[in-house]
This record gives C-alpha cells, structure tokens and sequence, in this order.
C-alpha cells in the first residue's frame, strides 16, 4: 500500500520513498491542450487511495470556466487510484477551462487522500480548435521539435527564426505517438497532442529562442530546451519523470 | 461538570461542609476560646484547681447523650491516580463519562467515552464504549467507536511500587468512525490489544508517580492516515500532586508508536466534591503533532489542542 504511514515508517527506518513510473502518475488533459471534446472526463492518476466506502471525497479537483470566471459544477469520482471530474453540462465548445488538483482537500481528523506533490497545481485546456505551441526541445537527432496542442490535420505553412536569424527550408515532420509517448492510458476520445521535428537548412541548437508562425496564427516565442521529447510531454501531463 | 463545580465552590473552602449535619442530633456547642467550669484549663496552676471540698468538675462524656458516629468517607476516598494514558488500576469499582473536544483549526472531533471498572484487591476488569461527532466533507455525522475491554492483575508491592499487568483489548462493534483523537484506537474502526504494566509510587502523602510501560499489535481500516496493521509500544509517566483534601493536579507525559500523536503532555485539575465522586478538567497537549511530527497530514503549528472533562464515581 503505498501509504504516508509506511512512508513515515520509513522515514523513520531511514529508507527511501517508493518509486513511480510516469504511468502511474499523471493528469489529462495536458496543461495547455486544446480541441477538447465536449464529455470528455478530466483524469487525475494515482492521485488516490482508496478512502472509506460512501465517504466524500470532497473538493480534490476545482475547475473554472475562464470565460465567465465561475466553477462549473460537477462530480468527483474515485476507481482504484484514479480521480475524474465529470462535469454536470458538456464542456462549452470555444471556451477555456482551468482546473486544479488540491492538495488539502480531506478534513482535519479524517480519511487522507494523499495527492502526490507532482499532481497538485492548475493549468488550463481549451475546447476550441485554436493553436497552441506548448513547447520545443531537441530531439534525438538534434532536431528542434514543437508540441503542438491538439492534432493538426494539414501542416500549412511555417515561418520559424532562431534568435531572430530565418531559419532557411522549413519542413515539419511528425513525430509518431509511439516513438515519444510512454503509454500513457487516456480516454479513447481524447484528440491528444501533436509533435513536430523541424528540417531545416540553418541548425538549431538547445536554448535558441524561436518565434513560430504557423499560417495565420503566431507568432509563439519558445525557448528550445534539451530534454527528451517524451519528457517534454510529461512534465506538461505533471507526470514523474523517469 | 462545570455547573456542578461553581455549586460547589463556597464548599470547597470547608473542611466538612456536609458530612456531619443530622437532624436527630443536639444542638452542638461551638468551643468557646474561654474555659468553661467543665473544662479544666489543661495547664492550670495547682492554685487555680477547684478546693477538695468543692463538687468535683462533672464527668461531661457521661452527661451528654452519645453522639452518633456518622459513617461517611472523605473526599477522595477509593479514587487513584489516574491520567489520559495511564489507567487506573488499584482496587476500584465504579463509572465514568468523560469528554474530548478537540479545539482549534484542525479540530471539530468530539467523544464521549462511557465507561465501567469493577475490580477487587487482585483483578479489575473495565468496559468502556466512546462515540463521537466529527466533520466530513459532507457535514458533521456521528458514530460509535471501537468497544474496550480492559483486564487487570495486581502484583503487589514490588520493591518500592506497587505494580500491575494488565491487558486492554478494543474491538469495532457498530459502524464505522472515520475520525480520531488524541488515543488513536478509541474511534477509528479497529482491533487490537496491548500488554499494560504500571507501577505506582508514593513518595509521600501528597504525590503519586506511575509509570506505565505496554506493547500491542492492532489491525485497523488501512485507509490514509492509518495503516492496515501495526505494533505500538508505549510509555507514560504521571504525577498525582494532592493540593487539598479535594483538589490536586495532574500531569502527564506519555509516548508512543505507532501512534498519530506520537507524543503528548497532559495537564489536569482533579476536584473531590463528593465523596466517591471525582471531577477532572484539563487539556491534553499533542506536541509531537505541533511539531509536524506525526504521520497524518497536518503542518507543523499550534492548530489543535484537546480539551477533556470526566466525571467518575467510586461505589
């Protein structure tokens, strides 16, 4: 049982923290993700234990519709270590959306539902089709690659500077799901994100800041770090890195 | 307990406000600082004593009517030292209520602890059943705690204390209560038993000290902060400090593991009013959990503080 006590017991005992795989622990959406279907559960792993049957769980996850300011109403629901919001109306099409994982939602003197440090904080996702550049890292062949908030089913065209020099021959090229995502288990709807590695002429390298435009749309500013792309899609997930 | 104290108040000041009034007795003569013809001044002069020829002083034991010894026990007769952890244990039967109420920011748990003790000069045994009003995210609920059976066996004296095994057992018998208070086992749905000894000292008339000493393993409903099974081990020391014939305080220190106020300093008024009846108010302090030093949830910081009354009667 993964459980304060024992860990208190082996604070005591002077051993280590139990440790957890980035499946074991993570939130959905991605901070920042859109294109968000309209019943689609947001998804807190790992971030129960089981709690006394028919007792509340109370207030673990809040979300705010950022368009008017006020909480959406709807449930929280525990299955075995996962907590889900189910909202009580579909997610508004258009709209953004933050939603927060508290972490000091038991009563004092009460059952704990101890959420793990990673899970806890606000981000936002959105339902529109708009956009987002969520981050930038190299890859394993160097190649500066972008997250993308939701799939793009044209690439269109694209206009990329690295410290504000052009960067010469664009091309994009996706990266699969399988080659970055360390199977994380999410809702069958979810649209997800996408990853774009850049081709190019003029080299990237890690800590260029690049400003992005995509069609219409930009420019994003991003800086270009030196991570692991399935990293990247973790740390935006909350998730534990390896 | 509090009215009854304030009812009590102008009494506490008397020695006997109540034990010798009777109805059927004669009116009693208050001693005068003066000497009286029937009262010879004890360290008279031979020239002061009554002449030969005089009636001798009268004989008064033989004139008055004989007054009846009132069969009545003092305050704090057949009460023993007794603190949150270390039970009472010397030959002693009677009942309790007593009352938690953890105040402050984290708090909001209270219990009522019902209780009976039987004992004789060799065994003693204890029933004890608490219930409690605690909040959940839902609002407050009550419930039953875990049923308590105590058992007691004197050893005697020991050197230069008095000492005791015993044997205290606590059990879930109804639904569930999620919550807790300072002993971490009356309330949260569980089993267990723990071997107890204690040992009891007299220094003088005014002070006990006991120490107790116990070991135990228990199961419980391993939900966060509890875990499913544990061993605990234990000790305690109290000192029983007589003010007066009816009032005396009480302190006490006490530690244990697995526990989820590991370590707790207690402090108790004690008032006698009636004989066979004894009253206590007081808090019990969890330090260890002011510190954060404990393995439920709570930050370090003075957030709580648990405030306990009893009443029990000695038959």
């Amino acid at each position: 049982m993964r459980s304060r006590s024992l860990w208190f017991a082996a604070f005591l005992a002077g051993c280590d923290e139990p440790t957890l795989n980035p499946q074991d622990s993570f939130v959905s959406p991605l901070a920042g993700q859109t294109g968000v279907p309209s019943d689609m559960e947001l998804l807190v792993r790992g971030g129960a234990v089981e709690i006394p049957p028919d007792y509340a769980v109370g207030d673990v996850i809040r979300v705010v519709d950022l368009q008017d300011g006020g909480f959406v109403a709807g449930q929280v629901l525990m299955e075995g270590w996962d907590l889900r919001f189910v909202a009580e109306e579909p997610w508004v099409d258009g709209r953004r959306y933050a939603w927060t994982v508290d972490p000091a939602s038991h009563v004092p003197h009460g059952p704990e539902l101890p959420i793990p440090a990673n899970l806890v904080g606000t981000s936002a996702f959105g339902t529109s089709e708009a956009i987002d550049l969520l981050g930038s890292t190299l890859d394993d062949d160097q190649r500066a690659c972008l997250v993308a908030s939701h799939p793009l089913e044209e690439v269109g065209e694209v206009r990329i500077t690295a410290n504000d020099v052009e960067v010469e021959d664009v091309t994009l090229e996706e990266l699969r799901e399988i080659e970055w995502v360390p199977g994380f288990a999410r809702d069958p709807s979810d649209p997800y994100v996408q990853v774009w590695c850049v081709n190019s002429a003029t080299p990237i390298a890690a800590g260029a800041v690049l400003r992005v435009w995509w069609g219409e749309q930009g420019p994003w500013s991003l800086t270009v770090r030196e991570i692991p792309v399935e990293d990247l899609v973790i740390e935006l997930h909350r998730g534990v890195l390896p | 307990v509090i009215v009854l104290l304030l009812s009590l108040a102008p009494a506490l000041a008397q020695d006997d406000p109540w034990g010798t009034i009777d109805p059927d007795d004669e009116p009693w003569d208050a001693p005068s600082d003066e000497p009286t013809a029937e009262e010879p001044v004890p360290d008279a002069t031979p020239a002061a004593e009554a002449p030969a020829d005089e009636p001798e002083a009268e004989e008064p034991e033989e004139e008055q009517p004989a007054r009846r010894a009132p069969v009545e026990r003092s305050p704090g007769e057949g009460q023993v030292p007794e603190g949150w952890r270390v039970a009472p244990f010397a030959p002693h039967t009677g009942a309790k209520v007593g009352q938690e109420l953890v105040v402050g920011g984290t708090g909001g748990t209270n219990a009522t602890l019902v209780s009976a003790r039987w004992s004789n000069e060799q065994l003693g045994f204890a029933v004890g059943v608490p219930f409690t009003a605690y909040r959940t995210p839902d609002g407050r609920t009550t419930d039953l705690g875990n049923l308590q059976l105590d058992g007691w066996y004197r050893l005697g004296q020991m050197g230069s204390m008095e000492q005791t095994v015993g044997l205290e057992l606590h059990a879930r018998v109804a639904e569930p209560a999620w919550t807790w208070t300072n002993r971490a086992d009356d309330l949260w749905p569980g089993y267990g038993a723990d071997v107890v000894w204690q040992a009891l000292s007299t220094p003088n008339d005014q002070t006990s000290i006991v120490y107790r000493a116990s070991l135990g393993a228990h199961g419980a409903q391993g939900y966060e902060p509890y875990p499913a099974s544990y061993v605990r081990f234990g000790g305690a020391a109290l000192i029983d400090r007589t003010l007066s014939s009816r009032v005396g305080l009480v302190g006490e220190a006490s530690f244990s593991y697995w526990d989820l106020s590991p370590f707790e300093l207690t402090g108790l008024v004690r008032v006698d009013p009636l004989p066979g009846i004894r009253a206590r108010a007081g808090f019990v302090m969890p330090a260890f959990v002011w510190f954060g030093w404990s393995p439920s949830d709570q930050a370090p910081g003075l957030r709580e503080t648990t405030a306990v009354l009893d009443l029990s009667v000695v038959l």
